[in-house]
Order: structure tokens, then C-alpha cells, then sequence
């Protein structure tokens, strides 16, 4: 820094509330004031030799600011650099530290322990401390009504119970809404690889804490910050005896495998007592208090080094802070108790205020060599902390224009934030981040990959004439819902009813869900034979007993469903079908907690609260007006409409009753199919070899739809969670797919050549290739067996197992070659010939194509005999999803009509009138009145982009003779398709230019 | 779309391509602005077995070159086709049309790439690599009778409507071509 003059001074007028100086803005450029400024200053400040700029700020430590004493200036210089820690305890560590012999020993007391930090102004120790904008803004609470605190310190006792450092460690993990950025990756690393949070270590006998942060919170990723710790406190030759976790991931068997191997002790807090977890809890509030006061600070001083992604730098440098502040009470720093090494304070001495601009010496001057004389010497790059892994002066900085960041040494700091501009507002960034108070909670470790889904379809996406229905009236449109509910009768699964207690739990009526109103407004429309206690077989009268009750977890009942339920149980009739006695009791209250916030938030906080999540897909267009991000990305409709159609287990229970008891039949039905087909057992747990991964299994649910749109079927599937698959080297996971051109090829050969086209549906193609060995499932999630802890033996390969498409071609490909006489293509791997008969497959569609009828019906018997399980289905036409109709004149209509209104659904083109057989200029311009489409400059700029359509219909983009370019930043772009006699899709991009 | 399948077995590709097409409405600035975009669709008795619209990956200097960029793309996947066809056909005792071969034409309405193309001895040198592969490459694989390359009209190619922004009245005729109606 500058020293100040003191004499010529620039009064720069406080704003009372933040204590920060209001920024002089848009100062008429007058010669005189800018030199006024400038000799006041003795700063280089950018601003002032343009004058300029329109915001210039100035720190309150600068010296320029009266309304501080010196000493105070200091202090608060102190208290940014050991990350806002508190004043009355830096202050503590700038006195003399004292020592607890100091009462008998005569030396100790003519040589006490120096401070820890030696301040330039004596009265630094003693001046009343100013406050800290970014403090009270990053740390404010509530105030406690009329109450004092009194800290009691016992004297002389320190610790109790643990002693010894490593005799007790507590673990406790953190998460983010927000991904981290990596430390080597210069932050472009895809939404899924950032930092989702971590593990926290803590100490007891010292209060040495070690964050670790994971991509994944998930037990692999916990094993490793586990390593990490325990590499780190071996460094510090402290051995780690035991640790204190919470359930969670620290009860998973991979974590207690890992401390079996280490030969450490584990105990839990009790269920849902997160108390018990203190130390960690505490751990974590303190480096994350730190952490976002170091954050917001940097925000206010530099919005434009800010970044939010940088959250696990601030962190890593707060647990770094904590570690080496001599403690309140005795004197000593954490990590000198966790090491039991006396040190001198160097680390801290050096502490630098984080975030702060730094100037970083040219490369080749670092290395003695020559720049050009007029060349810049130095770089402008940001402060994140001191590396682990370099000498302890080596500080992290963070270059401006790549983003990546290394360790430097050469650095000179800009701790006052004096060469950058400030701001005096709030930062934007974080109004967005905290105006609605209300955080992401992540999922449970059951459901880890929920970290990448996207927000469930709201109600305006679904299709208008599922919008209108009632959910229910909609499961009326699926043809076999009723064989469904027989199934289940004949079944008479004996559930054991909880109802009771779910009308017990405890429900807020102040927050009505609007689902939940839907369902009181409709129970009238409900058709009567669902309800008809005739179809009702009597509560208890238990024909068999089930080996697996269901269990429902209640993570997965979120309570508008529950609320749902028991208010149609008191409303009276059509909740107590046999259907909805499927489901019982609520469990788990640690959970319900949280998922009752998560619930209860409206559609839009959650919607917004998630959007990190969609980054990936959505460019985030923003519109330069108003500064709202534009949602409406092609892709994320594609997103948003494919979603409708494989709702998550969580979406499933929230449905109507009679809907989701569809759903539930759908997955008694695929356990029992696996079964029934040996594909799997049920093994303890115990039995398992050691040396046996046991992966954890899933379900994928689908809404399986006819090419007008109506739903014929709903499959639930039970999968491998894949992507926790370790494979051996040697296996593999490719497998071809028939190429559409072929499939178009063979289709226009059987209507040209008047050929014989079947094709064929391999029922669960998958599970009919055996597994070269076998693998260990956890049973699915909403099964258990009451008592016992069971898993899957599961012999044959699953779908989501990642080698099982593969396992699948070779088998068919082996029993077609093999044994029943084809030869492949030479050219597309998934199409066989034989003479007379043509197969081709796309994984488990098969079409065959033959000059007979005979011919095909024989192939189809012989794949029987060969072993295979599968039924006939219909002609090509099912096969590409597309309605042939004949016409008068001999020719054929081919057209999609469910796919060409759902898109028009989706794109609110729901005028149908209109849409039907008009050109698409036409209805251009009958949108054209849409805010969407018009534009103050009123053109329009056609661009190339074609809208992919599943062939064999040809899409074909068409486009206005409208070129002309856009001036404004706003460029709608429209994307068009036209497929058979209708229009497809019109879609807009507004896109941000430069 | 309403199909009438005719009896023969011929693979017929249009080929088109449309030179420099977005300079006008892109930002001058940007490389992209210059380059071509090539578009084909390729019928097997008269209805479409595959197309494409795609902006061409490297930036042609002339009309012939990209018209000859966009012959290369399709020669590309017209000659998977044929290999297919030819052993489904084999499989099914199919006849093809008149040879023993199951030939393919290739419809081009730009007389400087045709001449390129067909002519022998060879018109031009090649210049750059880039061309030179494609060039070199796609003389190779014409056989005279088996894969030919015709001339067409501008109003007859169907693949028109894949390269640019058409007027209303020839998207209508293009589309009749493709659609059938």
C-alpha cells in the first residue's frame, strides 16, 4: 500500500448503513477534481487518469477515509486477512499470548510468548473495533430477545474426554447448490464434475479441521477425503483412532469396510440426531461463516473477479485460517495441538486478505529472463488461498482471462482493493443467491444421480388434453388399467395399513398445495366403478403372505402427496380402493424435514433454485432488458417433453392415488417377471464374496404411448445403477444399433416389391443373455425385507447394466450366425441375411422382411426354439412409429399426428384450425402477435437449423424469404419443420449477440 | 407424405449445394459466414431413403467447388446404400432393374462441376488437399453405367430445398418432388 500524505484530504461522504463510502458517480470531468483525487490518493488508480468511469469506490481501510482512526484501519486490515474473524479475539492474538505455567515459572514470566501478530499502530490492541460491511451482511442472525450470553470459561481445564489428538474424530459432510469449481480444470468442467460438497474432519482434542471437497457425495468419493485426512494427519504424525459420523453415507458398507481395513472405531449420532454430531456441525458453520464472509466481501470490493463457482478455494482458505488462529482461550492454533509442535505465527503473519486482486510477475521474468522493454511486467490475477501442496508462501492466483490457476510466488498483493473498481450496491450475484432464503437440498444417497435431473414438467407442458383431465380420467385412457387392478386382486397383497399414522402426521392446512386442491376439487369426476366397494377386497383378509413387504421410503412421499391422501381419506370415498392400500407407513423422520421444505416450495423459487442444474443444456439466454433468463431453448422443451413420460419413483408418488398404484403394480410385475424367469435370488447380505461389488439398483419408468399420443402402457424397469459399475479392463461396452437409412431401406423395399414385413418385440431382451459372472444388486429402492438385510445374485445381464447391450448382440448375433444359417451385413452390423429372409434389430425391435408370409412366421418359430422369448407385434409401420394409410389413388399417406400435436402442444401452438393444412408463412403471421415473434425492429432472421424428426418421415426446414439482419442484440431465430401435410415445429431462439 | 413406391431397384441422389449462403445474414466477421452448405437426398424408387443439410466443414472458393463438396458428401453415403441394397436384394431374389448391377444416378445442376467431374482427360488440377482428396476419391468410384452423374435442371433437383431459403412457389414444387404432394 501507499503511504498517506495526511494532509491533503479528500472527503468522501460514508453511506450510515454499510459504513462503506458512496461512490462519487458520473463526476462531471473536471480537471480540478481529478487532481484533487489524484493527490490524495497516491494511488495508481485507473479510474482517475480516465476520469471516465462511471463508478469509483474507495475501501474503508483506505487512507483517504476519516470517519476510521488509523488503528482501526489496521485492525480491520487484520480482521479481512484472517478472514473476518472476530475482533475482540484478533485483538486477543496481538497481545501477548499467556502461558498456563505462568503462575510457577519465573522465566515464563519475563518471557511470555510473543503475540502472534505484532501491529505497525500500538493502539491496533486496544482501539474499539469498527464493523465489517461484509460481516454483517455474510453473517447476520437473528438477535436473541432480551438475553446476554455469558461465556464461562473453567479454568484451567481445556478439553475433556479426548485428549490426545486423533483419539476422536467427528465427520459430517457439506453440500452446495451451487457446483465448485475444480482447481486444475480453469472452471469449464460440465455442470456433473464440479464440486457438489465434501467431507469435514474435526478434531476434537485440537479443533483441527480439514474440509475435503467431492464431486459426488456418495461412499467412494468419502473414502478417498477420507484417505486424504488421514495421509495429512499422519504428516502430523497423529495416528486417527476413531471417528463420530452421522448415519448416511458413514454407515454405508463401504465406509465401514474402509475403517475395518485401517482398524479404526466408528459411532453413530442416533437417527435424525444431528445434536450428536456437534463438533462437525459446528466445524462446518464456522469455516462456512468464514468462508462467505471472505466471499462476500471480495463480491462488494470486485464484482468483477467475483465468481460463486469459487466457493471451494474460500473454504479450503477458511479451514486454513482456522487452523492456524491461536484459540481464543489458551493461545494456541489448532494445527500446533494437532501436530504438538510449537510454531511462530509465520503462516499467519502472511495471510492475505482472499479474493484480493494480485499482480503476478511475468513468466519469463520469474525465470531471469528478458521481456521486451515496453511489455507489461506483471499480470493481474486473484488471491484463493495458499496451496496445499507447495511451500507454505506459494499463494493459489487465479489468471483473470483463462481461469486457470496456479501457484505463484512472485505476487504482489492489492489487499485494499484499491486498483479495482468496487461496487456500493449489493452484488447481484448474491440478491440471486440468497433474496429467497431457501437452499437446495440434495438428494439422498439412494438417489445420488438426482443431482443432474432436471425440474419435474410443469402442468403448462403436459399436452392440452392431458392439462384438462384430471389425472386420474387420464389413467382411464390407458386401455389395460383395469386388467391392472384385477391383477392386483387376484394377488391380494397383504400390505400392512399404516393410514392411521399418516392422518396423524402432523400437516401445516396454512400451506394448501395446489395439487392437493386439485384433488379435493375432483374426486366428484372420478368415474364411480373404481370406487365401488364391491371391487374392494376387505382390509387384512391376507390370503398369502409376501416375502417382501412393501416398504414405502418416506424420502420418497413427499408430503403434498401424504397431505393428499389423507385428506381424500377424510373427504371419503375413492382413497380407499385397494389401490391405495399399497402404501403404508411414513418413516424416517430425519427426512421429512427437509423434504417438507422442499415440497412446499412453489414452482417457481424451486424452479430457480435448480437452474444451475440446467446450465448445461440451456444456454442461459438473457435478455438484455430486463435481465430475465429465457427458459425457452428447443432443447430444454425436448428435456421438459421427454420427462413427461419417464417420471422419477419421487414424481410417482405424488401422482393421484390410482395412477401411482398403476405404477406400483407395473414394478410388482417386473420383480416377479425377473423371478419368475431365474434371473436373480435373494442372498443376506453376508454372502456375499468380499471381493464382490454390490451396485445399487434403480427403477426407470416409462409411459409407453401409441403414434396418436394415448398411453397403452406404463413399464417400470428395475436397473443397475451402471454408472457404479467397475468393469475389468478387458470388458467391453459397445454395441451396435441398426441404422436408420437401412430400416428406411427395408421399408421402402416392402412396399415397393410388395413384401412380407413383420416385426418382433425380445420381451425383456436383456435378461435373456447370461452374465459371464454373476454380479451383487441392493434390492430396489421401496422393497426391503422387514429385519433382514438382503441383496440380489442377479445371473443374467439387467438393463442399465453397462456391458448389457452388449452381452446381448453377441448372443443374438452368435444364435443367428450359429445356429440359425444368416451371414451379416458386411456393411451395417445389426442387419442379417439369409436366403429368402431379411433381420434387422435395433436392440430388441426386430424387423423381418420376406418375400412369404410363411417364411417370416417360420423365422419367428425357430428364434423360439432357439430360446429366445418374443412376441409379434405388427408391420414396419409400428416399427417407425408412422400411421400408413392407404389412399384412393393408390398412393400411401405416411404422417406422425400424436408426434406433430404434441410438439405443437409444446410450443402452444395449439390453435389446431389454424395449424391444419395451412402454409407455414401463414402461421407465422398469424403468431406473428405473439410477444415471442414480434420484435421492435420488426424483421426477422431465418437461419439454418434442421429439426431433427424420427425417420422415415422427412423433416424439411423451410424458412420466410425473410433475410434480413437483425441491429438489435435480440435475434429471434425460427426453426421449422415440416413433416407430411402439417407443420411440425416453429421454434425461437432468442440468442445474445457478442 | 404420400408415397407411390415405383417397381425399380435405383438409387437416385440430387445433390445441391449452396455457395457462401449465410454471408449475408451472419456477421461478416465470423469465418462461418463464408462457408457452404451442401444438401442431398438420396431416393430408392422414388421415395427418400436419406438426406442431409449441412453447413460444409471447410470454406469453398467457387460455386463448382462447394456444388463438388456436396457430390463427395453424398458419394459417401450412397455408396453404403448400394452395398446394402445390393445384399438385401441377393437375399430376396430381387432383380434388380436391367444389369446385373443395381446402378445409381447422381443428379447435378452445376455444368462446371459436372464437366469436373466426368471429363477425361481430367479438367482440372487440384490445388489444395482438401479438394484433392474429395476430387481424387470421388473419380475414382464413378463406373459409367453403374454410378453416373447426370445433369439436372435447377427447377427439377429436390436437393434444393435443402441448401437455402426457397420462394414459396419452388419450395412447393420442391417439396411435391420429396413429399408428394
Amino acid at each position: 500500500m501507499h503511504s498517506g500524505h495526511g494532509n491533503t484530504r479528500f472527503q468522501c461522504p460514508i453511506e450510515p448503513n454499510t459504513n462503506l463510502p458512496i461512490a462519487l458517480v458520473k463526476l462531471p470531468c473536471k480537471q480540478s477534481s481529478c487532481e484533487t483525487r489524484s493527490s490524495a490518493n497516491h494511488i495508481p488508480c485507473s479510474a482517475c487518469s480516465t476520469c471516465h468511469s462511471s463508478i469509483v469506490s474507495f475501501s474503508v481501510a483506505d487512507e483517504t477515509n476519516q470517519n476510521i482512526t488509523a488503528a482501526q484501519k489496521e485492525l480491520l486490515l487484520w480482521h479481512w486477512r484472517l478472514g473476518h474473524l472476530g475482533f475482540v479475539h484478533l485483538q486477543q492474538i496481538m497481545r501477548p499470548r499467556p502461558t498456563l505455567e505462568s503462575s510457577g515459572d519465573a522465566y515464563q514470566q519475563n518471557h511470555p510468548i510473543p503475540p502472534c501478530i505484532i501491529p505497525r499502530i500500538d493502539s491496533t490492541k486496544t482501539c474499539k473495533p469498527p464493523l465489517c460491511s461484509s460481516c454483517e451482511i455474510a453473517r447476520a442472525k437473528r438477535r436473541s430477545c432480551d438475553s446476554t450470553v455469558h461465556h464461562r470459561l473453567k479454568e484451567y481445564v481445556l478439553k475433556t474426554d479426548h485428549l490426545t489428538p486423533g483419539t476422536m474424530v467427528s465427520v459430517d459432510q457439506y453440500e452446495s447448490s451451487v457446483g465448485g469449481r475444480l482447481p486444475d480444470t480453469r472452471g469449464q468442467e460440465r455442470f456433473g464434475v464440479k464440486y457438489m460438497g465434501g467431507t469435514i474432519f474435526c478434531d476434537h482434542a485440537s479443533g483441527y479441521i480439514q474440509c475435503f471437497h467431492q464431486v459426488s457425495l456418495r461412499a467412494t468419493d468419502t473414502v478417498i477425503s477420507k484417505q486424504k485426512f488421514e495421509r495429512i494427519a499422519k504428516g502430523c504424525g497423529v495416528q486417527i483412532l476413531s471417528y463420530h459420523g452421522d448415519n448416511g453415507v458413514f454407515g454405508s458398507n463401504e465406509f465401514r469396510q474402509a475403517l475395518i481395513e485401517s482398524d479404526q472405531f466408528l459411532n453413530f449420532s442416533g437417527v435424525g440426531a444431528h445434536h450428536q454430531n456437534g463438533v462437525a456441525e459446528r466445524a462446518i458453520r464456522t469455516v462456512t461463516e468464514k468462508a462467505r464472509a471472505m466471499m462476500q466481501h471480495v463480491s462488494t470490493h470486485w464484482p468483477d473477479g467475483f465468481e460463486i463457482s469459487l466457493w471451494p478455494f474460500a473454504l479450503h482458505h477458511a479451514c486454513w485460517l482456522h487452523n492456524h488462529t491461536p484459540s481464543h482461550s489458551f493461545g494456541f492454533s489448532p494445527i500446533e495441538l494437532f501436530c504438538q509442535t510449537k510454531s511462530a505465527c509465520h503462516h499467519l503473519q502472511r495471510a492475505r486478505t482472499w479474493g484480493s486482486p494480485t499482480y503476478v510477475l511475468d513468466s519469463k521474468l520469474q525465470d531471469g529472463k528478458k521481456i521486451p522493454k515496453w511489455a507489461p511486467k506483471a499480470r493481474r490475477g486473484q488471491f484463493l488461498g495458499y496451496s496445499p501442496d507447495h511451500s507454505s508462501s506459494v499463494g493459489l492466483i487465479r489468471n483473470l482471462q483463462t481461469g486457470s490457476i496456479s501457484p505463484q510466488f512472485h505476487v504482489v498483493f492489492d489487499e485494499l482493493f484499491s486498483t479495482v473498481l468496487g461496487t456500493q450496491d449489493d452484488d447481484p450475484v448474491w440478491i440471486e443467491l440468497f433474496h429467497n432464503e431457501q437452499e437446495y437440498y440434495g438428494p439422498d444417497d439412494d438417489e445420488a444421480d438426482d443431482l443432474q435431473h432436471f425440474p419435474d414438467l410443469d402442468h403448462g407442458w403436459l399436452p392440452a388434453h392431458e392439462q384438462c383431465l384430471d389425472n386420474t380420467e387420464r389413467l382411464f385412457q390407458m386401455p389395460n388399467m383395469q386388467t391392472h387392478t384385477s391383477a392386483d386382486q387376484d394377488n391380494s397383497p397383504s400390505f400392512t395399513s399404516q393410514r392411521n399414522q399418516e392422518d396423524t402426521m402432523p400437516f401445516e392446512p396454512s400451506h394448501p398445495i395446489a395439487h392437493n386442491q386439485d384433488q379435493d376439487a375432483q374426486p366428484d369426476n372420478e368415474p364411480p366403478d373404481i370406487s365401488t366397494p364391491a371391487e374392494l377386497p376387505t382390509v387384512g383378509t391376507s390370503l398369502e403372505r409376501r416375502l417382501r413387504t412393501r416398504q414405502p421410503n418416506s424420502k420418497f412421499f413427499g408430503n403434498d402427496w401424504v397431505n393428499s391422501s389423507s385428506s381424500s381419506h377424510q373427504s371419503g370415498h375413492l382413497f380407499q380402493t385397494p389401490l391405495s392400500r399399497t402404501l403404508v407407513g411414513i418413516h424416517q423422520p430425519d427426512r421429512l424435514q427437509e423434504d417438507q421444505i422442499f415440497d412446499n416450495l412453489d414452482w417457481d423459487t424451486r424452479f430457480h433454485g435448480e437452474y444451475t442444474g440446467l446450465q448445461d443444456i440451456n444456454d442461459l439466454h438473457t435478455d438484455p432488458a430486463t435481465g430475465k433468463v429465457e427458459w425457452q431453448h428447443p432443447f430444454s422443451m425436448g428435456v421438459k417433453a421427454s420427462n413427461a413420460d419417464t417420471p422419477m419413483l419421487r414424481e410417482i408418488h405424488k401422482l393421484s392415488p390410482a395412477e401411482s398404484n398403476a405404477w406400483y403394480d407395473s414394478m410388482d410385475v417386473e420383480i416377479a417377471a425377473l423371478r419368475a424367469k431365474n434371473t436373480m435370488i435373494e442372498i443376506n447380505r453376508s454372502d456375499v464374496p468380499a471381493d464382490q461389488q454390490i451396485i445399487k439398483s434403480t427403477w426407470a419408468f416409462r409411459r409407453k404411448r401409441r403414434p396418436n399420443g394415448d398411453i397403452y402402457k406404463l413399464k417400470s424397469r428395475f436397473v443397475v445403477q451402471g454408472g457404479l459399475q467397475i468393469l475389468t479392463p478387458t470388458e467391453q461396452t459397445y454395441s451396435p444399433v441398426v441404422d436408420w437409412s437401412t430400416v428406411r431401406l427395408l421399408s421402402i423395399l416392402a412396399t415397393a416389391q410388395h413384401l412380407h414385413s413383420i416385426t418382433i418385440d425380445f420381451t425383456s431382451a436383456f435378461v435373456q443373455s447370461t452374465l459371464p459372472a454373476p454380479i451383487y444388486l441392493e434390492l430396489p429402492p421401496g422393497y426391503s425385507v422387514p429385519g433382514e438385510d438382503r441383496v440380489f445374485k442377479v445371473f443374467k445381464s439387467l438393463y442399465g447394466d453397462i456391458r448389457a447391450a452388449k452381452l446381448w448382440y453377441q448372443y443374438l448375433c452368435d444364435a443367428l450366425v450359429k445356429k440359425l444359417g444368416f451371414h451379416r451385413s458386411s456393411i451395417d452390423p445389426c442387419l442379417f441375411i439369409r436366403h429368402g429372409l431379411i433381420f434387422a434389430f435395433y436392440v430388441d425391435d426386430g424387423i423381418i422382411l420376406s418375400a412369404r408370409q410363411a417364411d417370416s412366421l417360420a423365422f419367428v418359430q425357430e428364434l423360439r426354439q432357439a430360446g429366445f422369448d418374443l412376441g409379434i407385434e405388427a408391420d414396419y409401420a409400428g416399427y417407425l412409429g408412422v400411421e400408413i394409410a392407404p389412399q384412393a389413388d393408390g398412393t400411401l399417406l405416411l404422417s406422425q399426428s400424436g408426434l406433430i400435436q404434441r410438439i405443437l402442444n409444446d410450443l402452444s401452438l395449439t390453435d389446431a384450425t389454424t395449424v391444419k393444412a395451412t402454409p407455414a408463412h401463414e402461421i407465422l403471421s398469424h403468431h406473428a402477435n405473439s410477444p415471442l415473434l414480434t420484435n421492435p425492429s420488426s424483421s426477422i432472421n431465418l437461419s439454418w437449423e434442421n429439426f431433427s424428426i424420427s425417420p422415415p418421415t422427412l423433416a424439411l426446414t423451410y424458412h420466410l424469404p425473410i433475410t434480413s439482419v437483425l441491429a438489435s442484440p435480440f435475434i429471434p431465430k425460427f426453426h421449422m419443420a415440416l413433416l407430411s401435410n402439417e407443420l411440425v415445429a416453429i421454434s425461437w431462439v432468442p440468442k445474445t449477440k457478442g | 407424405m404420400i408415397i407411390s413406391p415405383s417397381k425399380s431397384l435405383k438409387l437416385v441422389c440430387y445433390a445441391d449445394a449452396d455457395f457462401a449462403g449465410l454471408f449475408a445474414s451472419s456477421d461478416p466477421n465470423d469465418p462461418k459466414s463464408v462457408k457452404s452448405r451442401s444438401g442431398f437426398v438420396i431416393t430408392l424408387a422414388g421415395i427418400p431413403v436419406s438426406w442431409s443439410s449441412k453447413l460444409q466443414s471447410e470454406t469453398a472458393l467457387s460455386t463448382m467447388e462447394s456444388e463438388y463438396i456436396a457430390l463427395s458428401q453424398s458419394l459417401r453415403v450412397l455408396l453404403p446404400l448400394r452395398l446394402i441394397l445390393k445384399e438385401v436384394a441377393a437375399g430376396l431374389n430381387l432383380t434388380p432393374d436391367s444389369h446385373s448391377n443395381i446402378c445409381s444416378t447422381i443428379y447435378e445442376d452445376n455444368q462446371a462441376c459436372l464437366a469436373l467431374a466426368t471429363s477425361d482427360p481430367p479438367k482440372m488440377t487440384p490445388q489444395s488437399k482438401s479438394i484433392a482428396v474429395k476430387y481424387h476419391w470421388f473419380r475414382e468410384h464413378l463406373i459409367p453405367g453403374v454410378i453416373d452423374v447426370q445433369a439436372i435442371s435447377s427447377e427439377d433437383q429436390a436437393a434444393d430445398i435443402f441448401t437455402k431459403p426457397l420462394l414459396p412457389v419452388v419450395f412447393a414444387r420442391a417439396r411435391k418432388l420429396l413429399l408428394g404432394w
